[in-house]
């Protein structure tokens, strides 16, 4: 025998009570899914208004810094680094024949190794080409 | 189950919406990046003139110690050539 021609009629109000109530819920989760989506796009469109002002900014700063930095480090390059370089490699030499004028030159690091061969420049002297990371600290008298 | 319209769209723009915050962070991080490049460039050369600057004033105090360094002296310009014409001053 068939199990549904079994069921008596209190069954198959409750079988219906269940269903109205799955509906109920699955409405309920719909609208909240429907919310939560509207939540979230409101929230995108927020950050995506904070982004889009900030990378006007900064683009903005970039094009009125831009052009100014670049003839900086290009007159620096061209003009002021050969000097420099060719200054600070006479006073190296100088250190080297004089010991009294090495305090200097190590304060200001422009030597690698007391008394080596290796001699560079102080870090960072050429800016288009230099790392990252700061000249060496001049120590305080 | 039933696909609601509402659902779909509202799926679609959010899914936008997602890209275009995407874009805009690249974006706003890429112009973040060369800005702060550049105003390290900038910033490595005003603290390379200062060092510079510091030095020559520290040779310079050696200078008056030992005259033998100012050949290098004059010849960065820094210190004036003995027997140099003084530079006129406008009387």
């Amino acid at each position: 025998m068939d199990n549904s021609e079994n069921q008596n009629p209190t069954e198959s109000r409750s079988d219906s009570s269940d269903l109205n109530d799955l509906r109920l819920e699955t409405a309920g989760l719909r609208q909240l899914l429907i919310s939560l989506i509207i939540l979230m796009i409101v929230l995108s469109g927020t950050l995506n208004l904070y982004l889009l002002r900030q990378s006007r900014t900064a683009r903005a700063d970039l094009v009125a810094i831009k052009p100014q930095v670049t003839q900086m480090v290009a007159d620096y390059n061209k003009m002021n680094a050969p000097v420099i370089n060719d200054f600070v490699q006479k006073l190296v030499d100088f250190g080297q024949k004089h010991p009294d004028f090495m305090p200097i030159v190590q304060k200001y690091g422009l030597v690698r190794a007391i008394g080596g061969t290796n001699t560079v420049a102080p870090q960072g002297l050429n800016p288009a080409t230099a790392p990252v990371t700061a000249p060496a600290p001049v120590p305080k008298k | 189950m039933k696909k609601s319209p509402m659902l779909t769209t509202l799926l679609v723009v959010l899914t936008i919406s997602a890209l275009a915050s995407v874009v805009l962070c690249y974006r706003y991080l890429a112009a973040a990046r060369e800005l702060r490049q550049l105003q390290v460039q900038a910033a490595m050369v005003n603290q390379n003139r200062t060092l510079i600057g510091a030095l020559a004033t520290e040779t310079m105090e050696y200078s008056k110690k030992n005259p033998a360094i100012d050949p290098i002296l004059e010849a960065a310009g820094i210190k004036p050539k003995l027997g140099a014409a003084p530079k006129a001053n406008g009387k």
